[in-house]
């Protein structure tokens, strides 16, 4: 008897442990083209101001961001995306990893154009750092009729190819939105004002 | 009439000895052990390097092997020496870590977001502040806040080194991509190489005669003398230089990306 009350204890005791530890989320997020380390760590000071954020790691090299979060308040994946591009930053891809094992991830597929359909293009866009380039090309994709939007830094020029039902200044619209002025539409002071001090082109 | 020619061509060859030469080169690479390295100090006529990613201070040896190691820090960033030992700016958690005589101590500063910096020179010293745009003197009995974030003089965008000698603050006030010089009241002095195309000013040091530079991402050291006239650049063997120092006769400059320190001698 005393030794059946004595593992009955014991299992009890491990039960109540396992409960009291906290059950976190996994956030995994990859980011283009992060530049130096003071506003690399800009990105994880940003995160930071989640309370109860846990094993933060960040690699400068590969882009790789992770982190732990308490499971009990979960962050969405729109809260994640958004904290990213708050810090300035593109994010390439997101997953989350709930403590029931429920994954999801960023972004999902989009449509691919005809190849019939399509005509190669160039814009003048202003930008400084890779972080810019990331930033440039991904407003450019956002676009589901864009191809392909690639960016170069000495000739500032973003190369492109996309549907021949879209026009320039429609691109350009959503390249000033993230802040980089372009050929067609300048970026307004707010959103320049806002964007990591790397990528900060105007003189 | 050659009386006064024999005077004049001495007086020219007086001038030119006064004058030391200005000419550094390219002499070594010193490959780092997987070290992602911001910042370079001297402690006892040893490299020590700040190495943000792995969050912790290595010493390194002549061949780039690491010597001794101190973890448990959050970003060091521009660490420098401080009584025999080293200040650690802890970018991550916004204090100023002293480590020396065996013992760790949180340095007693005004509130800071992101100490990216700091330096001292005799009982004085100065951090810069890279979320708050500003710099903290500390003038040996108050503390003096400089700056604000703009970009006319006076006013900083994200400074990240400061280095303090007997007169004046100089400030790398990086994404104003340029020098800022202050006395020790805090007053504003004059700008240095804003004229110069400068790409991210992160890493600056001095001595009597010159101010050396890092252009992060046009990868040059610009050396100027102290009125601010170039008086070289070095582009060789560089890749987004982010921190340096002047060791004997040695300039030492740290690559970031590479995990590398490029070492120039003066010729």
């Amino acid at each position: 008897m005393k030794k059946i009350i004595s593992i009955v204890l014991v299992h009890l005791i491990g039960i109540t442990t396992l409960l009291g530890q906290k059950q976190l989320d996994k956030y995994q997020i990859q980011v283009d083209g992060l530049g130096c380390p003071f506003c690399a760590y800009g990105l994880e000071k940003k995160f930071k101001e989640f309370k109860g954020i846990k094993d933060v790691a960040i690699k400068i090299e590969t882009g790789d961001f992770s982190f732990q979060y308490p499971s009990d308040k979960p962050l969405t994946m729109i809260q994640v995306i958004d904290q990213v591009k708050k810090a300035g930053y593109t994010p390439k891809t997101a997953s989350i990893i709930r403590i029931n094992g429920v994954e999801e991830s960023f972004p999902d597929a989009t449509e691919i154009s005809n190849e019939a359909a399509l005509r190669k293009s160039e814009i003048l866009v202003s930008g400084n750092c890779d972080m810019c380039k990331a930033r440039i090309e991904a407003a450019a994709l956002s676009n589901s009729k864009v191809q392909s939007a690639i960016w170069d830094l000495e000739s500032q020029r973003l190369s492109l190819v996309m549907n021949t039902n879209i026009d320039k200044e429609t691109i350009g619209k959503l390249i000033a939105e993230v802040g980089h002025d372009n050929e067609y539409v300048k970026s307004i002071d707010k959103v320049y004002d806002e964007l990591p001090p790397c990528c900060l082109y105007r003189k | 009439m050659r009386k006064v020619l024999y005077i004049i061509i001495g007086v020219v060859l007086l001038q030119s000895c006064k004058q030391k030469s200005t000419s550094w080169t390219f002499d070594h690479e010193i490959q780092l052990e997987k070290v992602k390295p911001v910042g370079i100090a001297i402690v006892n006529d040893t490299l020590w390097v700040s190495d943000a990613e792995g969050n912790r201070i290595v010493q390194i040896g002549e061949k780039g092997y690491i010597l001794n190691e101190k973890t448990g820090f959050d970003r060091p960033m521009h660490i420098t020496d401080f009584k025999g030992g080293l200040a650690i700016p802890e970018y991550g958690k916004d204090v100023i870590t002293l480590l020396y005589n065996g013992t760790t101590e949180t340095l007693k500063s005004p509130s800071l977001d992101a100490p990216a910096a700091i330096d001292f020179y005799e009982d004085t010293y100065g951090i810069a502040d890279f979320y708050h745009h500003k710099v903290h003197f500390f003038d040996g009995t108050k503390w003096i806040s400089i700056g604000e974030k703009g970009k006319e003089n006076g006013q900083f965008h994200y400074p990240t080194d400061i280095h303090i000698s007997d007169e004046f603050l100089y400030v790398a006030d990086a994404y104003n991509h340029r020098i800022q010089i202050f006395d020790k009241e805090g007053k504003f002095v004059k700008i240095m190489a804003a004229d110069l195309e400068i790409n991210a000013a992160t890493g600056v040091w001095g001595n009597d005669e010159e101010v050396f530079l890092t252009d992060f991402e046009n990868h040059r050291v610009i050396i100027l003398n102290t009125s601010g006239e170039v008086k070289q650049i070095l582009s060789e063997e560089l890749s987004n230089p982010i921190d340096l120092i002047v060791f004997k006769n040695k300039l030492y400059v740290l690559n970031f990306k590479l995990g590398t320190i490029s070492v120039f001698k003066r010729s």
